[in-house]
């Protein structure tokens, strides 16, 4: 989930090829209905969206079946971290990022899974 | 009016005595003379008119030589002993000698011992002059240093009111700052008071002017503080928002670039290749940017009391607190005027709260534990957060507030006392609470004047205001205000006469609604002099500027010379030897008016009128006062 269109497809073109089904949003509310409408395994998540704050989205989450959440932000403020981690996201990722490590980090999260 | 009456009735009073005394003599010589008491009255009665014209001639005999005495010798009389008081005002005011010989005679004398007693005091007052030069040259040395210091520094009493402050603190602080004059009407309250509770520290806020950082020193022995200034330095960079946004489109790019790099047919892959290349070095430039924080440092273990303290004071709450004893030594980046306004908007309902500090990695992790489920933190505490670059969020009946900190470097105490101010005017930190009872000396006055179009407040306008402070009676010549205003329609030549402005003269200032919030801000928190002040007020009234009470010069004329005809502003100058310059100007005038008010405080002590309750109710009591327009 981002609002940065250039971070979306090539996120999108890698995961798919990678072999994962991918569901796009563009705001907090679309990803929101999205993860009510299904199940998924991992959440790649922008903290800075126009509506609904990536923080915010991270608190409502239900703490049983969740998915495992991976912040990728511009907010790269280790404060920031510290309080994604509080919220229970599994994984934080400043901006800008190699999509090599990126892969590495989704493959490590979802192989718990 | 008053002396007219008297005189009749002396007249009145003489004419009885003679008449009774007559009477009586011809009642005893008539006794037993029946014949001739009836002959008398016959006699009387045929030449009426004769007697009467007798009567009327003594009379006026009487009349003529009463006037003298009471126009003459008991006016002047009272109008010479006016005269003399104006001498202990200025002993160079020259007593006019009128009226019968003995008492120009007297005038001469008087005249004698007011320049004997004038010498004298030019002998003491040398000798004080002596004594003051030498504190001068001290003071002089004093205003030279803070007068070129790039930092503001104002000197202000336990009540906050200003006693020194030099050009930079009055650029920072803008008009509303002045000598007599209240900071806590300029900054927050609040803050001053947390600022004075961390005097190392330097705290951040809005001025009028713009962003300061602000440090309050207290003086020893609670004789005031010392208030250091400067702008606050507009972050220099990127501000955050603009930073995200270029990452968040680097990061973009950069993506799309490994990717092309990956999928690229063979031949394009050098081409891929650098683009990759300096999209990864524009990457690491990007990553290394941070937007400056806009917050100031504060040691664990002051913040957390200061916190505390503000919560009491804003919601009576009485926060218990602990702090881990790392969490002491850290140097925490928060501004803390800002974090406890923010503190204090959300724990507005709460009755109970927990405060624990402890040092985390890098930061100062402050929670704030409730009896119940966290209450959801205000805005103001958001953003007083998010500008010292932490983060806050809830866990239940916990509130997490993250900031940036890191441990303080121990610096030696420096040997010797602290550092000590130079105060400069002292009878300020001795002000009583009630206005009604201060002493006129210890007041701060704007004495200020009008230009206007015309004498109706209803049909004509203000086009020129000016204004200067007066403490007690000293007038502070370098505090003026002075504005020439656009009245948007002609001068009728009646007023140009007066004060010499024309509209052509005057097209192009500013609108009296633009000079008015300056205006204001000169007269806040002072005691308002003017003369003749009621027409003034009338003008001033219609543009909703009401502040009372009002001493007025002309006022305090009639209540200290009420024998003297001449009340007109450059009349009472003259007298009390006020050099007469820029009249019917706003300024001059106002100048004048407090130079004459300056001299006229110890007459009005000599009277007894000591504050300014006492003044103002002797002249609520003058027919003048009611005087309306």
């Amino acid at each position: 989930m981002d609002d940065e269109e250039s971070i979306l497809v090539p996120l999108e073109f890698l995961l798919k090829k990678a072999g994962h089904e991918v569901a796009l949003a563009r705001t907090g509310e679309e990803a929101w209905r999205l993860l009510e409408g299904g199940r998924f395994d991992l959440l790649i998540l922008d903290l800075m969206l126009p509506d609904l704050d990536g923080f915010a989205l991270l608190e409502r989450l239900p703490q049983g079946q969740r998915p495992k959440v991976l912040v990728l932000t511009a907010r790269g403020r280790e404060a920031d971290r510290a309080k994604a981690l509080a919220l229970g996201a599994e994984a934080f990722m400043a901006k800008p990022f190699g999509i090599g490590e990126l892969l590495a980090q989704v493959e490590r999260l979802l192989e718990g899974a | 009016m008053r002396e007219v009456l008297r005189f009749l009735g002396a007249l009145l009073l003489g004419l009885l005595l003679v008449g009774g005394v007559v009477g009586l003599a011809l009642f005893l010589l008539l006794q037993g003379e029946e014949a001739l008491a009836r002959e008398l009255l016959r006699l009387a009665r045929e030449k009426a008119p004769l007697l009467l014209f007798v009567g009327f001639l003594f009379a006026l005999v009487l009349a003529a030589l009463l006037h003298p005495l009471f126009l003459g010798y008991l006016a002047a009389t009272r109008a010479l002993g006016q005269e003399a008081e104006i001498l202990l005002a200025n002993p160079e005011h020259r007593l006019p000698l009128r009226g019968p010989l003995e008492l120009q005679a007297l005038g001469r004398l008087v005249q004698r011992l007011a320049e004997e007693k004038a010498a004298l005091e030019k002998e003491v007052e040398a000798k004080v002059e002596e004594a003051k030069a030498l504190l001068e040259r001290e003071r002089g040395i004093l205003s030279a240093l803070i007068g070129h210091l790039p930092q503001g520094v104002v000197l202000a009493n336990p009540r906050g009111q200003v006693v020194l402050y030099n050009p930079k603190a009055q650029e920072l602080l803008g008009e509303g700052l002045g000598i007599g004059k209240s900071l806590f009407g300029l900054l927050e309250p609040g803050l001053l008071a947390s600022a004075l509770k961390l005097p190392q520290e330097r705290f951040l806020t809005q001025g009028p002017k713009g962003p300061l950082a602000l440090q309050a020193v207290p003086l020893q022995g609670e004789s005031g503080f010392l208030l250091l200034l400067e702008a606050a330095r507009e972050a220099g960079g990127l501000d955050e928002a603009t930073l995200h946004r270029l990452r968040d489109k680097l990061s973009g790019l950069k993506a799309l670039v490994e990717l092309l790099e990956k999928e690229a047919p063979q031949e394009l892959l050098p081409l891929a290749r650098a683009a990759r290349e300096a999209a990864g070095e524009l990457a690491d430039q990007v990553r290394a940017l941070e937007a400056p924080p806009r917050a100031a440092e504060v040691l664990g273990e002051d913040l957390l009391p200061l916190l505390g303290e503000a919560l009491e004071r804003e919601l009576g709450l009485h926060p218990g607190f602990t702090l881990e004893e790392k969490a002491r030594e850290l140097l925490v980046r928060t501004d803390p005027h800002a974090l406890s306004q923010g503190l204090a908007a959300t724990l507005k309902e709460a009755e109970e709260v927990l405060l624990e500090g402890k040092a985390q990695e890098g930061f100062l992790r402050l929670s704030l534990l409730f009896p119940h489920p966290a209450p959801e933190p205000h805005p103001l505490l958001r953003e007083a957060v998010e500008k010292a670059g932490g983060s806050l969020w809830r866990e239940g009946s916990r509130l997490i507030l993250l900031l940036p900190a890191r441990e303080a470097p121990r610096l030696p105490a420096p040997p010797g006392p602290p550092p000590r101010a130079e105060v400069f005017d002292l009878r300020l930190l001795q002000v009583p609470e009630e206005l009604e009872e201060a002493p006129l000396e210890g007041l701060l006055y704007t004495a200020f004047d009008l230009e206007t179009t015309g004498l109706d407040p209803q049909e004509d306008a203000i086009i020129a205001l000016g204004a200067v402070h007066l403490l007690g009676s000293r007038v502070l010549r370098h505090e003026v205000y002075e504005a020439l205003v656009d009245p948007g329609r002609p001068i009728p030549k009646a007023s140009t006469e007066i004060h010499g402005l024309t509209w052509e003269m005057l097209k192009g200032k500013p609108r009296l609604e633009e000079v008015l919030p300056a205006f204001r801000a000169f007269l806040a928190d002072t005691l308002l002099l003017a003369h003749n002040g009621a027409f003034d007020m009338a003008f001033l009234r219609k543009v909703g500027i009401d502040q009372p009470p009002l001493v007025d010069t002309l006022l305090l004329a009639h209540l200290l010379f009420p024998d003297l005809k001449d009340h007109r502003l450059e009349r009472l100058a003259e007298r009390f030897g006020v050099p007469v310059l820029g009249r019917h100007t706003a300024l001059g005038d106002a100048l004048m008016t407090a130079e004459v008010y300056a001299r006229m405080i110890p007459l009005l002590k000599e009277r007894g009128l000591r504050t300014l309750g006492q003044v103002l109710r002797a002249c609520e009591k003058l027919p003048l006062a009611r005087l309306r327009y």
